[in-house]
């Protein structure tokens, strides 16, 4: 394996994602479980789906990322909780890339009423490098 | 910290993909458990389970229809404030400096639609302009009956205001009628946009509110008192919806004739009306 692999691949670099990765996704999960209606709405402003499965996405949602990041604080099934959140950092930045596209003003909703952060290129940024953290998190540590 | 590896020792990619796929079932039947918990509370805290695509009407089509409007239930924007007794939310912080100093009556005509049936007696209510229209002085150092019976010549007539129908849910306005309620002060402006966006340019003598700044601070919210007249809430126009959510959180709070000025502030802008910079929120030509 090259020496990026092998860095990659690193017990202290993959822990470290792991837990920064895990982190992030609790506090977002927080952030939009102590308010759904709030953030079906900035699901809604996206424009991504259609308005009827809107309040069951934001529903469920939050939990997914509070389980799946418990999963990599805690180091229980560490790499599948990575994948799933990989997977959902790459849809997530899609939809970020999209609003991006079509010039929308309207908040991330990344953390729910936490933050008022907005769509915007560092929000993308910050999102693909939560995807790459993630992904590093998912890898298998030497 | 030392991180368990327990489990990834020996699992498949599969069996790591059945993992993921259980930790997503999981999350959603917490999500689903939690939400029907709170749908069953009392009183109930979750949400609904099919969310539904609102259409908010717009002031213009109400007002076309003859008489749609039961006269109870609507009123025609008063052109002061009348002396609130709570504050507008940014102006609570950040003073706004107001040159006019003009005293002037208003005609409320509350719940009639024709200027000839207006009572020639005294107004209900007026205040003075002075220092704000937001943050007018309390009720007690100007008394009703201590104000002018005329107006002077230079107000708005109430016949030329639009009737604002106190409708539960927000309505959509027009920039001729938005011209017209503001010409007249006859509605409380509030920008819906980040504070940065407000500095940079927002309609002269607008409040700034922030949907996230209502969502994170009810009491402001609570605290808006627009002295009878019309809230008029607007963004940056096109796909901003900033403006649509901060009018139903103001529903939600119980105010009443929460208008959404959905040209928002570049339709504003480019149609040369009056506009401010800064965090105060200017003054009104």
């Amino acid at each position: 394996m090259s020496a990026g692999g092998n860095f990659l691949t690193s017990r202290a670099l993959v822990g470290l994602c792991r837990i920064v990765v895990g982190l992030v996704m609790i506090a977002a999960a927080l952030g939009k479980i102590g308010d759904p209606a709030a953030f079906a709405s900035q699901i809604h402003h996206y424009r991504l789906i259609p308005a009827a499965p809107e309040n069951l996405l934001a529903i469920t949602l939050p939990w997914i990322e509070l389980v799946a990041g418990l999963a990599l604080v805690l180091g229980v099934r560490a790499r599948s909780g990575a994948w799933l959140v990989a997977a959902m950092m790459v849809v997530f930045t899609l939809a970020v890339t999209s609003a991006l596209a079509r010039n929308l003003n309207i908040d991330c909703g990344c953390f729910g009423t936490a933050d008022a952060s907005r769509i915007g290129w560092t929000k993308l940024l910050e999102n693909i490098a939560l995807t790459g953290a993630a992904v590093v998190a998912s890898l298998r540590p030497r | 910290m030392a991180i368990p590896e327990h489990s990834d020792r020996g699992p498949s990619g599969d069996e790591t993909l059945r993992f993921a796929l259980l930790i997503l079932v999981i999350g959603i039947g917490l999500g689903i458990a939690y939400n029907a918990l709170g749908l069953a509370s009392r009183p109930a805290r979750g949400l609904p389970w099919v969310g539904h695509a609102t259409s908010v009407q717009s002031l213009e089509s109400l007002e076309s229809l003859p008489d749609a409007t039961p006269a109870a239930a609507s009123t025609r924007a008063p052109t002061t404030t009348p002396a609130p007794s709570g504050t507008g939310a940014q102006a609570a912080k950040t003073p706004p400096s107001h040159p006019d100093s003009t005293a002037r009556a208003a005609t409320p005509a509350r719940g009639t639609r024709s200027p000839s049936k207006t009572p020639a007696a005294p107004p209900r209510h007026a205040a003075v302009t002075t220092p704000a229209p937001i943050t007018a002085p309390p009720p007690a150092a100007t008394p009703p009956a201590a104000m002018p019976p005329a107006a002077p010549a230079t107000a708005p007539r109430t016949a030329d205001l639009p009737v604002i129908p106190d409708v539960s849910g927000p309505l959509k306005l027009e920039i001729a009628t938005l011209r017209r309620l503001y010409d007249a002060d006859a509605a409380l402006i509030i920008d819906a946009r980040d504070s940065e966006d407000y500095k940079d340019g927002h309609i002269a003598g607008a409040i700034g509110l922030s949907y996230n700044d209502a969502l994170a601070e009810p009491d402001r919210v609570k605290r808006l008192d627009s002295g009878g007249r019309p809230f008029v809430l607007y963004c940056s126009g096109g796909d901003c919806e900033l403006s649509m959510d901060l009018a139903k959180v103001l529903v939600a709070a119980g105010k009443r004739k929460v208008l959404v000025y959905e040209g928002g502030f570049p339709e504003w802008q480019a149609a040369g009306n009056p506009v401010a910079k800064g965090p105060d929120p200017g003054a009104r030509p």
